[in-house]
């Protein structure tokens, strides 16, 4: 068994997002590949919590980009993943293909409220 | 330096440029209607050291529309000092401030008038006008806590200009409210419940 550091659902999919996008990855950025790849629409204000959470767990640093007109002259904030990070989110994904091993069909699973 | 070394320098540089003049521009149409010494101290500043870095005056090298913007800002600044002179009163820039409302009703940007013989810088202030976001929401934003509040309003923003270009100004404000509103609106139901919580424990109920 590893350390107990445990990633939520949401956790998860900001830190893919994060290494899908290398050195790209800030709040605007994040968001829309959560919703083209996830499907999922979640607001600025769960990115951001989410970010400051896994900021403060060690999971991922961020560094203050350049600012431009575009955004009214703030600065971005890009953010990395760190290697606790990339470790706790590899091992995550093991635990999740560990639990789906051997299980090859689901199709019907659900709408047939059938036991397996 | 290297030529890599020196796009990468010029980049920064413009990129630093480029954030001091959308804030200047700001302070501009949004009641500030001066823009301070120290403001403009950055802005020359900033374009200096452009121009140190690359170690030659080649300000021809600058993106035409950062040229463009570089010069209304002067013109801007210039019809300020113009104004300010030809008036007596002694907050001198407060005549040239309209506070204007938008035709759909909702409060719009501050809309600026020059006094005669002073040529405007149009086509720059009445862009900006037409792409800033609600001031009101944007004010919302400033309640959210302070980590991470400069780059969350800036997302908000970019997003918001490139709706402006995807769609148009009444569609990007908006879905800009929405957003603002959902981003607020649990923080203050959070507020409302630890109040009541307190108030209810002061009560000992």
């Amino acid at each position: 068994m590893g350390s107990a550091i445990e990633l939520s659902h949401l956790e998860q999919v900001v830190m893919w997002a994060i290494v899908r996008l290398r050195d790209n990855a800030y709040g605007v950025t994040i968001r829309k590949e959560i919703a083209q790849r996830a499907g999922r629409d979640v607001t600025f204000g769960s990115v951001y919590a989410t970010l400051d959470r896994l900021e403060r767990k060690g999971m991922v640093t961020s560094r203050k980009g350049e600012a431009t007109a575009e955004r009214g002259g703030r600065a971005k904030l890009y953010f990395k993943i760190s290697a606790l990070g990339a470790e706790t989110l590899n091992r995550a994904g093991q635990q999740l293909a560990d639990m789906k091993r051997g299980i090859s069909i689901l199709t019907g699973y659900a709408s047939s409220g059938a036991v397996l | 330096m290297t030529d890599h070394d020196d796009d990468k320098v010029k980049d920064e540089a413009i990129a630093a440029l480029r954030g001091i003049i959308g804030a200047l521009k700001r302070r501009v149409l949004y009641g500030t209607t001066t823009i301070s010494a120290s403001a403009k101290q950055s802005a020359a500043s900033a374009a200096l050291s452009v121009v140190l870095r690359r170690g030659e005056t080649e300000l021809s090298d600058l993106p035409d529309d950062l040229l463009q913007d570089l010069v209304n800002l002067g013109a801007l600044s210039a019809n300020y000092q113009r104004a300010e002179q030809a008036s007596d009163e002694s907050t001198p820039t407060d005549h040239l401030i309209d506070k204007g409302e938008e035709s759909d009703g909702v409060a719009g940007p501050r809309d600026i008038h020059w006094p005669n013989g002073v040529e405007p810088v149009r086509a720059t202030v009445r862009n900006e006008l037409e792409t800033s976001p609600p001031r009101y929401a944007e004010l919302l934003l400033q309640l959210l806590p302070r980590n991470h509040r400069e780059s969350f309003v800036g997302d908000h923003e970019e997003e918001y200009q490139d709706d402006v270009r995807e769609h148009d100004k009444r569609c990007a404000d908006r879905r800009y409210f929405r957003e603002v509103v959902q981003e607020v609106c649990p923080l203050i139901l959070r507020w409302v419940e630890r109040a009541l919580t307190l108030y209810l424990k002061l009560r000992g109920l």
